[in-house]
């Protein structure tokens, strides 16, 4: 091995260990990137001030136009996606108005990233959208249709909520209202 | 440091060569084919992160994208796997892996398998397509294995742990009244509908401990590669009980982080296989498959492989999905073997690292005029029943000359129990551990903290030989053996 080879060999492991701050400083100022060296963080506890563990959940709710109504859970409108997406999809595409945080684009930072990045800044707009966009309520029809196929769907409900599981018993929760988001899909047909 | 870098990681070809079909081969019949449920979604699901989909794409590609590169992927994975043009193979795998899942990260959740991305890049220049492979029988000059890739994936895999141990550490799971992978698990049960038997079972345990326990294991063997890391030996007993952890996770949460496991492996001593009966069968097996393997062949074989999954998919996913719900699917299957392979893996190590020496094929030298040395060699002489150890003391005639062989630069300092064993010579700290370790019961599992950085466990070794008169006192004249004990001394 030539010692040119052995300094640039050198160089690579001073470079991984010398990322590792720079990743600790940036991650929390910019978010995380893809590809970082980040395994799963699992942060967090899920734990209140009391010790009882706080979820939020969502439930699907179908109208039909025969006025019928259905119920199901996220993962069943999700089924073709690895589960591990579910939870971020629901958030992001169907999560409660209310619990939204609207930051302009005013900061340096902020303009700057959608300049650099377009894609982060085309999702951001659908992120703080009360509208639900007209390409997804189009595939919210199909998907509903291929999970009912002999009926039309004219209303979907997003039913968000904060399960409580308290720490004293075997799991009696209670169930803490966050929003509805509603989508009506009449005007798809 | 050179030593980390070039020497400690060294292992041989065929290790590596087992180690790269059995990562080609989780990849080819395990993941793939991928990414292909993307291109249903329409551009308004597109959350990236900052990276190369938010950088030039506001929306996802089209079906076609993905299609082609699944076979991509295949094609590499299958070159890989046979061991033809390896380095270009695993470049390119690793590349087409961080395109596909790029684009499945950008519906705003990031699955963090970059372990399974970072192994092709850094162990292609590795040399493992030199055993096993078509390369390394095309090769005129045989290739030699490379020990630098292996100690910065070691690296990586352990800087990526620290950044898994860290949030965890400052976000609550080290408070003593949190129950962090209990909230965890309920998340998994009720939220992600991950339930099954066992975390049904452990949902019903209300023990603080057990529960506390689990929050900072956890957060300790993470945090412990960092600092396993500098030794090959240790860093793999870390990875083995991580197999062990992660296949906790599969039956309890439904989490299977076989990409992490794939790293792991990358660190076992798979030629073990190769003195097993079975392994010698496999090997035959194997190079009489691939003897005649042409790239015509190759190419037809990804091509087909290739028209099976997009069409009809991966035969293994389809009988995965025909079990039981609750059985665990094909990733669950692979930490189960994950786990069973650390578990062989850690026995025939910690077998090797407690074997004792041979019956008086070890000197122990000592300080004759220090009376905890001599305390040293009664404890050995009372406990030491297979008569493993001699003696010398280090002023003795024949200690000088022991010394003078082994030690021509007088390296080893005064003050230092020196163990010559198997024509190594081990001092200071080590030399107690291994002589503890010589002994058996009950004082051979005290070899554990063997696991200790040396500098630590030297700097106590020293702060003790330092003082060693003054606290325990100094004889006039060197030891004199009993009759029953002059045939232990030299």
């Amino acid at each position: 091995m030539i010692n040119r080879s052995v300094i640039y060999i050198k160089l690579l492991f001073a470079a991984v260990i010398l990322w590792q701050p720079v990743q600790y400083a940036l991650v929390p100022r910019f978010g995380e990137a893809y590809p970082l060296l980040q395994l799963p963080q699992f942060s967090g506890t899920m734990n209140d001030a009391d010790g009882n563990i706080r979820l939020d959940t969502v439930a699907v709710e179908v109208l039909f136009a025969d006025n019928s109504t259905t119920r199901f859970s996220q993962h069943v409108l999700l089924s073709p996606v690895p589960s591990a997406f579910h939870d971020s999809i629901m958030k992001h595409m169907f999560g409660p108005v209310s619990g939204r945080a609207v930051t302009p684009v005013n900061g340096r930072w902020q303009r700057t990233k959608a300049f650099l990045f377009p894609g982060l800044l085309a999702a951001r707009a659908r992120d703080t959208a009360t509208e639900i966009d007209p390409d997804t309520k189009a595939w919210l029809h199909r998907r509903i249709l291929e999970l009912y196929p002999a009926k039309e769907p004219a209303k979907v409900s997003f039913v968000w909520q904060t399960d409580v599981y308290h720490k004293t018993g075997p799991f009696p929760v209670t169930h803490q209202p966050i929003g509805v988001r509603e989508v009506r899909l009449a005007e798809i047909r | 440091m050179d030593h980390f870098i070039f020497e400690e990681y060294a292992t041989g070809a065929s290790a590596l060569g087992i180690y790269r079909i059995l990562f080609a081969a989780c990849i080819l019949f395990v993941y793939l084919p991928e990414h292909l449920w993307i291109s249903s979604f329409p551009d308004s699901f597109f959350d990236p992160p900052i990276g190369p989909t938010a950088l030039f794409w506001t929306g996802f590609p089209s079906a076609r994208f993905f299609q082609a590169l699944n076979v991509a992927e295949i094609f590499a994975a299958l070159f890989l796997l046979v061991g033809y043009r390896s380095k270009i193979a695993s470049l390119a795998l690793g590349i087409l892996l961080l395109i596909g899942n790029s684009w499945a990260f950008s519906f705003g959740k990031i699955n963090h398998d970059i372990l399974m991305i970072a192994v092709p890049l850094v162990m292609q220049f590795s040399n493992w397509g030199a055993a096993y492979s078509v390369d390394g029988r095309r090769a005129k000059d045989h290739l030699q294995p490379c020990a630098w890739p292996l100690a910065l994936l070691a690296l990586i895999t352990a800087f990526g742990m620290m950044s898994a141990a860290e949030p965890k550490a400052v976000s609550g799971w080290l408070n003593p009244h949190s129950r962090a992978v209990l909230g965890h698990l309920t998340y998994n049960a009720f939220v992600t509908g991950r339930t099954n038997w066992i975390a049904e079972k452990m949902l019903q345990i209300h023990s603080g401990v057990f529960w506390k326990s689990l929050d900072y294991a956890t957060v300790l063997l993470e945090a412990s590669f960092l600092f396993l890391v500098g030794r090959r030996r240790t860093f793999r007993l870390a990875c083995a009980a991580a197999c062990l952890f992660h296949l906790g996770i599969a039956l309890s949460m439904r989490i299977a982080y076989w990409p992490n496991l794939l790293a792991y492996g990358a660190f076992c001593d798979w030629s073990v296989i190769e003195r097993w009966p079975i392994g010698r069968y496999l090997q035959r097996l194997w190079n009489f498959t691939w003897s005649g393997v042409t790239p015509g062949w190759l190419i037809g074989m990804s091509t087909g492989l290739s028209l099976m999954y997009l069409t009809i998919g991966n035969p293994l996913h389809t009988l995965a999905d025909l079990g039981p719900p609750d059985a665990g699917p094909l990733d669950v299957m692979v930490c189960v073997f994950a786990a069973i392979v650390a578990a062989v893996s850690a026995a025939l190590m910690l077998r090797g690292a407690f074997a004792r020496p041979m019956p008086g094929g070890s000197v122990v030298l000592f300080d004759g005029l220090c009376a905890l040395c001599d305390g040293w060699v009664d404890f050995i002489l009372r406990h030491d029943h297979r008569s493993v150890y001699r003696f010398s003391a280090l002023q003795s005639e024949a200690g000088r000359a022991i010394l003078k062989r082994i030690d021509p630069q007088q390296e080893l300092g005064g003050g230092s129990i020196v163990l010559v064993e198997d024509g190594e010579v081990y001092c200071r700290s080590t030399a107690i551990l291994r002589i503890l370790r010589g002994l058996g019961l009950p004082f051979s599992p005290a070899y554990a903290a063997i696991t200790i950085p040396r500098a630590i466990r030297d700097y106590f070794y020293n702060v003790v030989a330092v003082h060693r008169f003054g606290w325990f006192g100094e004889r006039e004249t060197c030891r004199v053996p009993t009759p029953a004990e002059l045939s232990r001394f030299l």
